[in-house]
């Protein structure tokens, strides 16, 4: 079998759950092999993570409460693309809300999906540096401390669990990658 | 400051998936709603053999596209994240590993989503019977190590998982190992 052969057509389409931030569908679909199964699926508005380094190679980095995971965690700040805006406009809005900067320069490090068994998020990373601070515009539901790490630190950060997310690994060890040469 | 549940429903129990709506308490007195879907952890291995890496094409219906990834995994009940590891890698990729290294830990959408993935490294493989789960239909790539960064930066590895497990495996072995 090649892959072109390899897909897997929609059968029939169950909406589940319609929520503010996700929907949820039961897909049927057939099989290569002809046969059929189902796939849950959760659809999920594309989003942004933003790695802002300053002058001084200090990586801003923001601790916020989680609850599907009941604990507090130091991620990059990360964000949905609202309608009508680029991926690039998203990421200068959400270093305005999350760590009050604005960015000179901004560079695409890749882009990716969270969890492409299941979900259809497609998230964009991008490197900020020329950092300039500006007036904090917080969301009103989001409370979010602004947390400077150096960048060596942070792959002992990683090590010890300290930052324990996918973007924030993937986007930190490729923005290392480009700084460092 | 932690934020505690004043309520929850729960919309959806799937095979796969819980769908729940929380409504908690903010810092401030005021009350917010938290969507969560509820996942098992899972597992993601890089193998590397004694000359590149393994990675899949595996169709995934969610994205409607192929993507090469490193081989995933859900821990059953009960399953320890090594065992769930060297038991993917087999069902995935037919191999088995004499050598398992914790890479660390992850969760996947932390904002909305409770799934954690743990990522091995796996190495000195021998070739198993392939044993594929059924409705799984997986085509195995060989990629050299030197070549996965090219391969990020060029969009053929477009997973956060794959890519935080592969750039952490770098960081371990080196990016022109075995060179």
């Amino acid at each position: 079998m090649t892959t072109a052969d390899n897909n897997e057509p929609t059968i029939g389409t169950r909406s589940i759950f319609q929520g503010r931030i996700i929907e949820v569908r039961v897909d049927t679909i057939r099989l290569p092999n002809g046969r059929e199964t189902t796939r849950e699926i959760v659809d999920h508005d594309p989003s942004i993570c933003v790695v802002p380094v300053d002058d001084n190679n200090n990586v801003l980095l923001v601790r916020q409460y989680r609850k599907p995971t009941e604990s507090f965690l130091l991620e990059v700040p990360a964000g949905g693309i609202e309608k009508g805006e680029t991926p690039e406009e998203a990421t200068r809005r959400e270093l305005q809300e999350e760590i009050g900067h604005t960015a000179d320069s901004l560079r695409e490090l890749t882009a990716f999906w969270m969890a492409p068994g299941w979900c259809s998020e497609f998230m964009y990373a991008y490197l900020a540096t020329d950092l300039t601070p500006a007036e904090l515009d917080a969301d009103d539901d989001e409370f979010i401390d602004v947390v400077r790490v150096p960048l060596v630190d942070i792959p002992g950060k990683i090590a010890g669990g300290e930052i324990q997310d996918a973007k924030s690994v993937a986007s930190l060890l490729l923005a290392m990658r480009v700084l460092e040469g | 400051m932690a934020e505690p549940t004043v309520t929850t429903v729960t919309p959806y129990r799937g095979e796969l998936i819980t769908v729940r709506v929380d409504t908690v308490s903010l810092p401030d007195g005021k009350e917010a709603v938290r969507e969560i879907v509820s996942h098992p952890s899972s597992v993601c291995i890089v193998p590397v053999d004694c000359g590149g890496n393994v990675l899949l094409g595996q169709y995934r219906k969610a994205v409607e596209s192929f993507l090469l990834e490193a081989p995933p995994g859900k821990m059953e009940a009960e399953e320890s994240p090594d065992v769930t590891a060297l038991r993917e890698l087999q069902e995935e990729i037919g191999h088995t590993a004499s050598r398992l290294q914790a890479l660390g830990s992850f969760y996947v959408a932390p904002g909305w989503c409770t799934q954690m993935m743990y990522a091995y490294l796996a190495t000195d493989l021998v070739q198993a019977r392939l044993d594929a789960d059924d409705d799984e239909f997986i085509e195995v790539v060989r990629v050299p190590l030197v070549d996965i960064p090219g391969k990020i930066a060029g969009g053929e590895i477009r997973d956060a998982k794959s890519i935080a497990a592969l750039l952490l495996a770098m960081r371990v072995l080196g990016d022109n190992w075995p060179s």
